[in-house]
């Protein structure tokens, strides 16, 4: 079973529904369009048709993608529903801080954080297997905080906090980047994510 | 001419010669061909930044420009695309074409027009000019998020001069909608209803009703902007940086599709003419720019969902929702290939690439439509990858459609089609080769506006930028394709690819007021009403 939110795991499901309708569609639109530029090119003798109009099957036409629209619409609020809820009383928490150009990860009542900047990029340690809450804020300009692994992405505001809840399912290291154009060493201002057990995460913090 | 002659103009004004005949013109064909000119050498020139910042991504690391640099050229091929290019062409080819596709003699208010124009180009030096100014042009994106663009972190006249270059560009473009709108409510010869309006003349209408709604706020945002920059305040302290970003794409997606309606048209009136047809399913398509509008004025902030300060819920189901007119136009256009009797000029050619490349366009914004997919590939090459396949591969497609068609009324002379063709397949593999393996990498975690990259994604940067230059060298044919038709010309006559609209009534170029006579108008194909019962 998927756990609460596992966002790998809810991204894949929703966007294997829209790949298959990007390529169905891709596929009948290429197959029409070049069907009638074969079939109805101009020959001698070949009389083009007077008719103007189809009206209903026009009208057809449009309740199909009014149908589309609705699997379309309905998939994506429910993940959204699970992708953005926050669950009461997680465990592990923590604090974003953004800034030109790094990034500092505290561990709220343990004391912990860790800061690096464009040229020393800093290590976000998490445990697997359960939620995480981000609670994150700027220093100065707009940020956003992706890891590409975790299909997931969150600005990080001077003027206000976000929060978001994730869960990395397996134990690993990812890369982590910022999203949002930021100035000078935007390109540069990256983290790494080391996702492990439980016991190897209080191992880490508690070295610290 | 056979038909009835429903108005006959025989005061011809003297028209300046030279020089000052075509910078001060009030003839519209003048203004409109001049601005297609301005936005050409911004083209061009947003073209060499474009193959710059191809040519730094070539390998990772930093080889030709610093990151400053870097930063300062995709800011310029941008904002030169978006406010200098697409923006003011789309524009222009209404400029010139709609007084002819209505029967007028010519454009309303024309010296507004012409202001247009002259404020477009002042715009665009200034926001150039940035390159020779201390600290080098703006470096903070097309959109200029706030607070990176403030004097704090953006500190250099470069910023400053984009903004104003921003401001005189959307004001000029904000005027020559408003006097394009008058024109179409005003100016349509008699018998002319509004349900006898051509096809691209009715995109024309939504697009300017688009633009005179949404670009004023874009002059507030900007002005407000200035004086953050300078005094601070306006966009400081809670809810100032988010409301930027929802004040600059209330102006940002709008444009998106002024920068599409009007190619839409030109693909149109080009397959109903190479088709031999009358355009099909003219009711529902009309109907459906109009419900292409409404929507598309209630989905600004689906460029915001990963900030996770607006309701995503409302604009994934608006964005979404677009679906049905794209699809509506789609019926339209391919309703009336078929039945017809299909000529592959070049103008069928491009019009037939910007169905196939459009779709990845629209597909793959269906897909950042729907917020949990946006979370993770908004802000990356996937992204980079859906708008070009939109403006590049659709809206230049079309435009490049409307040239071929439209030439020879414009000039009275055919382009080569043998270089037309040569020119389609450079592109048509060019567009494909640089952006569909940005699709990949936006997904394998690249993110956009970055001047180099992890080793892991080299191979496909280097298939893009080969792609990069197979589309120059296509622009390139295009560039010679119209000089050596211009020089050894092959006269076309009045109406060469048999056109149903008025403007191929007249004689080719169309004279200072237009039209001598004009046909009966009984439907939106009047000179197809003609062919069909020539009484």
């Amino acid at each position: 079973m998927p756990l609460a939110s596992d966002t790998r795991h809810e991204f894949g499901g929703l966007f294997s529904l829209y790949e298959w309708v990007t390529i169905v569609t891709a596929a009948v639109v290429f197959a029409v369009v070049l069907f009638a530029a074969v079939r109805y090119r101009s020959r001698p003798g070949r009389q083009p048709s007077t008719r103007t109009e189809a009206n209903v099957v026009e009208l057809v036409f449009a309740l199909v993608l009014a149908g589309v629209i609705a699997v379309l619409v309905h998939g994506t609020f429910t993940t959204e529903n699970r992708v953005d809820a926050i669950a009461a009383g997680v465990q592990t928490r923590v604090e974003v801080t953004a800034f030109k150009w790094g990034w500092r990860f505290a561990y709220p009542g343990t004391g912990v954080s860790v800061a690096g900047d464009n040229e020393h990029p800093p290590t976000l340690h998490l445990p697997v297997g359960e939620p995480i809450v981000f609670v994150q804020r700027s220093r100065d300009v707009v940020h956003s905080f992706w890891v590409p692994a975790l299909r997931f992405k969150r600005d990080v505001w001077p003027d206000a906090t976000t929060r978001f809840e994730l869960t990395v399912e397996r134990p690993g290291t990812y890369d982590g980047a910022c999203a949002e154009f930021c100035g000078l060493h935007h390109t540069d201002m990256t983290f790494k994510v080391v996702a492990e057990s439980h016991a190897q995460f209080q191992k880490w913090l508690a070295s610290r | 001419m056979a038909g009835l002659s429903v108005t006959s103009v025989a005061l011809e004004r003297p028209r300046p010669s030279g020089l000052v005949g075509w910078l001060a013109s009030t003839d519209h064909k003048r203004i409109g061909l001049l601005q297609m000119g301005g936005t050409l050498v911004f083209f061009i020139a947003s073209g060499v930044v474009a193959l710059l910042m191809r040519s730094e991504l070539a390998h990772p690391g930093m080889q030709i420009v610093s990151r400053q640099s870097y930063n300062e050229l995709f800011t310029v091929h941008g904002s030169g695309m978006v406010y200098l290019v697409v923006t003011p062409l789309a524009l222009a080819v209404g400029i010139y074409l709609v007084p002819l596709q209505i029967g007028a003699a010519e454009i309303a208010w024309p010296r507004l027009t012409l202001l247009g124009l002259w404020l477009f180009v002042a715009g665009g030096v200034a926001i150039y000019f940035g390159f020779a100014v201390d600290h080098g042009a703006a470096r903070s994106g097309w959109f200029a998020t706030y607070p990176l663009s403030n004097s704090a972190h953006s500190s250099g006249k470069g910023q400053d001069l984009w903004i104003c270059g921003v401001f005189l560009a959307v004001l000029g473009n904000t005027i020559q909608s408003g006097t394009l709108l008058a024109t179409i409510l005003r100016k349509r010869a008699p018998g002319m209803t509004m349900a006898r309006v051509p096809p691209f003349t009715w995109t024309m209408l939504v697009t300017v009703l688009l633009a005179i709604t949404s670009f004023p706020v874009l002059l507030g945002t900007m002005a407000a902007l200035e004086w953050s920059r300078l005094y601070g305040g306006v966009f400081d302290g809670q809810y100032g940086p988010v409301a930027y970003q929802l004040l600059f794409w209330f102006y940002g997606h709008p444009v998106v599709y002024v920068m599409f309606f009007p190619f839409v048209g030109m693909v149109a009136e080009a397959v109903s003419a190479f088709s031999g047809r009358r355009f099909f399913g003219y009711k529902g398509f009309t109907l459906s720019m109009l419900l292409f509008a409404a929507l598309s004025m209630s989905v600004w902030a689906h460029h915001m969902f990963a900030t996770g300060r607006i309701n995503n819920e409302y604009f994934s189901l608006t964005s979404t929702m677009l679906i049905v007119p794209a699809g509506l136009e789609y019926f339209a256009v391919i309703g009336t290939m078929i039945g017809g009797a299909i000529v592959f000029s070049t103008a069928m050619l491009f019009s037939i690439g910007f169905l196939l490349l459009f779709l990845i366009g629209g597909l793959t914004g269906i897909i950042v439509a729907s917020p949990p997919l946006d979370y993770h590939l908004t802000d990356s090459y996937f992204y980079v990858a859906h708008f070009h396949y939109a403006l590049f591969a659709g809206s230049l497609f079309g435009f490049f459609a409307g040239v071929f068609y439209w030439f020879p009324k414009v000039t009275g002379v055919l382009l080569r089609e043998s270089l037309g063709k040569l020119q389609f397949a450079l592109m048509f593999i060019g567009a494909n080769v640089t952006f569909f393996p940005m699709l990949i990498l936006g997904y394998e975690g690249m993110p956009r506006r970055v001047a180099t990259y992890p080793s892991k994604f080299t191979a496909l940067n280097v298939v893009e930028t080969v792609g990069g230059f197979v589309i120059a060298l296509g622009v390139l044919v295009f560039l010679v394709n119209v000089v050596l038709s211009l020089r050894r010309r092959i006269p076309a006559g009045d109406n060469p690819f048999d056109g149903p609209g008025l403007e191929w009534w007249t004689v080719s170029p169309p004279p200072r007021l237009n039209f001598t006579s004009l046909p009966p108008i009984r439907s939106y194909a009047p000179l197809y009403d003609l062919r069909n019962d020539p009484k």
